[in-house]
């Protein structure tokens, strides 16, 4: 017989989902709780390093350490981090999940892109694309052409698109590529736009929406 | 017969992959040890080892994007780590003062090595006496549990059984493999906290 | 030759000495978009912008972090973070490089931002795709494009949208968004205050934002929704108080000396005009109307007359949207829907003989929202 969580302590409900997480059977909900602990609270640091030395130590008496120089590692590991650009991975491709309408405005799973799911549905279309690549500078002036004899760079460059799900959203990538030439202008007015107003900005905008290389 | 597990780290790389950096130092703290290790069977230096140790760590942190789930992480950052010291001693192999084992192989599997705990150079008396301790500690701590606590851990951790197995193997249900494993760490833990918290008290 | 702004700002001929060119330092992953970077600090500036009102501050220290209380929020400390680094985006002189950081791929630019007496210049080259650079002195933007010899200029419009909205009064950001003080981190080499502007309901995105804890000058920011970060903007390097270096900006205007200028136009004007209006009951909370211009967009293959578009902007205080109207094209117009990229999304649609669409950093339901409260003037 479990106890309800209520009766624990927010400690103790820390260790138990650090506990499950080490081994991979945490919930969702129980995952997001403890990377927020792992955040916050210097004790589940604490806890997740001694559970982690723990199975160490079963396994090998050898990889026992001395904690001060695991705790060395990490906070020099750290200060590196820090400088890291902040890696993403390829957003998930909604085609590729199955899509489950009506959705609760309260779920607590969030399942990835629920707020973009039942839009897309509602408009027929959704495309995650990496960006758009719009080298052509200031099209309406004369003589907006390359310069040199050398071949301009390619234009709409994208990430590939999903195919069609039992839903029926259809993303092709000759679908996305027309889509992503449509919206290039409007990026570019919206983010040129956000310059206006009497006051200095650290950065600058660029003339067009040149936004991300595409995925190799 | 075991059936292929899901690896236990893919929430955690999931959420580095959504962008959550300090989720991977929950990775590193788990990985450290043995990655260090590893590298330690090639390098003897101690400092140098745990640079190449942080080099692996950034070189893993700046691939995971192109890391799909077809290996478990853990074999994926292992690779990593092999590579990362191979160039390291391809970039000293003119310093006459490193003395280093060869390259076992890649295949070698370091998780059974069981070898006495030889010193790397640089390792103080006093750290070995520390993690001696430590290791003391924890075995003490096994053998006070109870069978069924016992048990539950050591077919989690030594022979990586998933919860479903374990309690196949135990018959009872996937909640007390989990509160079992989980009562097991923490009666341990208790014993090792005193141990782990150093001087300055938590810098994590 | 001088060369002579559209503000009337003269420039003098500079000798043209090799010395006066930045050199850029290419990083191994350099790749480059510099629209980023106004979305990066444009965000938290226009906020600043409507809670610190017009007032700049004059002196040269900048002004300490809000005391906040141990729970960490409270509207007044919102206001006052927000303010102190409006105010270090305007005062600091620094140069460094920024990535920004969305769905497949990682882009950087060099950024420099200088300020001297009254003039505030600023540069930024884009380290990848199309080699171009932007150079702003005061209240002009000139966008070079030296492949193709073209040079956009474009005014910073000092006839704001804002001033309705900057007084301290109307400044509802707190309303909409939860202030957290989090716990601090290095961020390129700096000691920052991590802050997190949890959006109070669905029609925003979160925004964690990182200051440097000595200046206020802002690092990074990440768009967030439900914990996962959408795009990630920051310096990856970044040296704050260095020497303004004002040639760097000047020497690199004069070598466009040559370059086609384009001013393309843009027409202040009301939604009303066009005999629209937006039905405020169906907006999203908390967004104001930031005004409303008639531009043409720079569409390929297509003359400026027959892409004329309105563009009605809204914000709340920390993001924007934009939604533009135009006759429906069915050559132009061919996809209707969502597409995300990083924490923008768009939304296009076909309502009548008009073709709309909504932009912003916010929830696709939000531009939904704004489609919706489009509707004729009777």
């Amino acid at each position: 017989m479990s106890q309800p969580d209520s009766d624990r302590s927010p400690s103790e409900s820390h260790r138990r989902i650090l506990s499950a997480l080490a081994d991979g059977d945490a919930t969702d909900s129980e995952a997001a709780r403890a990377f927020q602990a792992w955040r916050d609270d210097a004790e589940a640091r604490s806890t997740w390093h001694a559970y982690q030395v723990i199975g160490d130590v079963l396994r090998s008496d050898d990889l026992a350490t001395e904690p001060a120089a695991d705790e060395s590692f990490l906070v020099a590991l750290r200060a590196r981090l820090a400088v890291e650009p902040v890696v993403l991975a390829p957003q998930p491709r909604v085609a590729e999940e199955p899509v489950a309408l009506p959705i609760a405005a309260n779920a607590t799973t969030h399942s990835r892109g629920r707020w973009q799911n039942s839009l897309a549905m509602a408009a027929g279309f959704l495309a995650v694309i990496g960006g758009i690549n719009f080298v052509r500078p200031f099209n309406h002036g004369a003589g907006a052409t390359l310069a040199s004899s050398a071949a301009p760079a390619s234009a709409a460059v994208l990430a590939s698109a999903a195919p069609a799900n039992a839903n029926g959203i259809v993303a092709t990538s000759a679908q996305t590529q027309a889509n992503a030439d449509q919206l290039a202008p409007y990026l570019a007015a919206h983010r040129q736009s956000m310059m206006s107003g009497p006051f200095q900005m650290p950065g600058g905008d660029i003339r067009n929406v040149s936004l991300v290389q595409p995925a190799r | 017969m075991t059936m292929l597990n899901p690896d236990p780290d893919a929430a955690l790389v999931q959420r580095v992959k959504q962008g959550d950096v300090r989720a991977f130092e929950m990775l590193v703290v788990k990985y450290q040890r043995r990655i260090e290790r590893l590298i330690g069977r090639m390098v003897r230096d101690v400092d140098l080892v745990a640079d190449i140790a942080q080099e692996t760590f950034i070189r893993a942190y700046r691939a995971l994007p192109q890391f799909r789930a077809e290996s478990a992480f853990y074999t994926w950052l292992y690779r990593i780590a092999v590579n990362t010291a191979k160039k390291a001693l391809v970039d000293m192999k003119r310093d006459p003062v490193m003395t280093y084992t060869s390259l076992q192989g890649s295949d070698d599997d370091d998780e059974t090595y069981r070898g006495g705990m030889e010193p790397t150079d640089g390792e103080t008396p006093e750290a070995l006496l520390a993690s001696k301790e430590i290791a003391a500690t924890v075995n003490a701590a096994i053998a006070a549990l109870s069978a069924d606590l016992r048990q539950a851990i050591t077919l989690r951790e030594i022979e990586g059984l998933s919860y479903e197995e374990i309690s196949d193997v135990m018959n009872c249900p996937i909640g007390t493999v989990r509160s079992r494993i989980f009562r097991a760490r923490e009666a341990i833990a208790e014993r090792l906290r005193p141990l782990l918290d150093t001087r300055d008290g938590n810098r994590w | 030759m001088d060369l002579v702004l559209s503000s009337g700002q003269r420039l003098p001929a500079l000798a043209r000495t090799p010395r006066a060119r930045v050199t850029l330092a290419r990083t191994s992953r350099a790749r480059g978009t510099l629209d980023r970077i106004s979305r990066f600090s444009g965000a938290l500036v226009c906020a600043a912008a409507l809670s610190a009102g017009s007032v700049r501050a004059q002196s040269q220290k900048p002004p300490a972090p809000p005391q906040s209380t141990a729970s960490g929020e409270s509207a007044g400390d919102l206001r006052g973070w927000l303010a102190r680094i409006h105010d270090a985006a305007a005062r600091s002189n620094y140069v460094g490089t920024f990535v920004n950081s969305t769905g497949t791929s990682v882009v950087s630019s060099r950024v420099g931002h200088y300020v001297e007496g009254h003039n505030t210049l600023e540069r930024v080259d884009a380290l990848d795709g199309e080699p171009r650079s932007m150079l702003r002195v005061n209240d002009e933007v000139r966008t070079l494009w030296p492949r193709y010899r073209v040079a956009v200029v474009e005014p910073v419009d000092p006839r704001a949208s804002f001033p309705a909205l900057v007084s301290g009064s109307e400044n509802h950001i707190p309303d909409f968004y939860e202030l957290h003080v989090q716990p601090s981190e290095r961020i390129a080499g700096h000691d920052t205050d991590r802050l997190l502007l949890k959006a109070r309901d669905d029609s925003r995105f979160d925004h964690v934002v990182w200051a440097d804890h000595a200046t206020g000058l802002l690092l990074r920011v990440d768009v967030q929704v439900a914990g996962r970060t959408l795009e990630s903007s920051g310096f990856s390097d970044v040296n704050i108080g260095v020497k303004p270096d004002a040639s760097a900006i000047y020497a690199e205007l004069h070598r466009a000396d040559g370059y086609h200028i384009v001013r393309p136009e843009v027409e202040h004007t009301k939604l009303e005009a066009d005999g629209w209006t937006m039905q405020a009951s169906l907006l999203p909370a908390g967004f104001q109307s930031l005004g409303c211009v008639r531009r043409a967009l720079d569409v390929p293959g297509v003359a400026a007359a027959q892409a004329k578009v309105l563009q009605s902007i809204w914000s709340d205080g920390i993001t924007h949207v934009s939604l533009f109207i135009e006759p429906f094209n069915p050559q132009r117009h061919r996809s209707e829907g969502l597409t995300v990229i990083g924490a923008t999304h768009t939304l296009t649609r076909r309502v009548n003989d008009m073709w709309l669409t909504a932009v912003g950093d916010v929830p696709p339901a939000a531009l939904d929202q704004f489609i919706r409260a489009l509707e004729r003037k009777q």
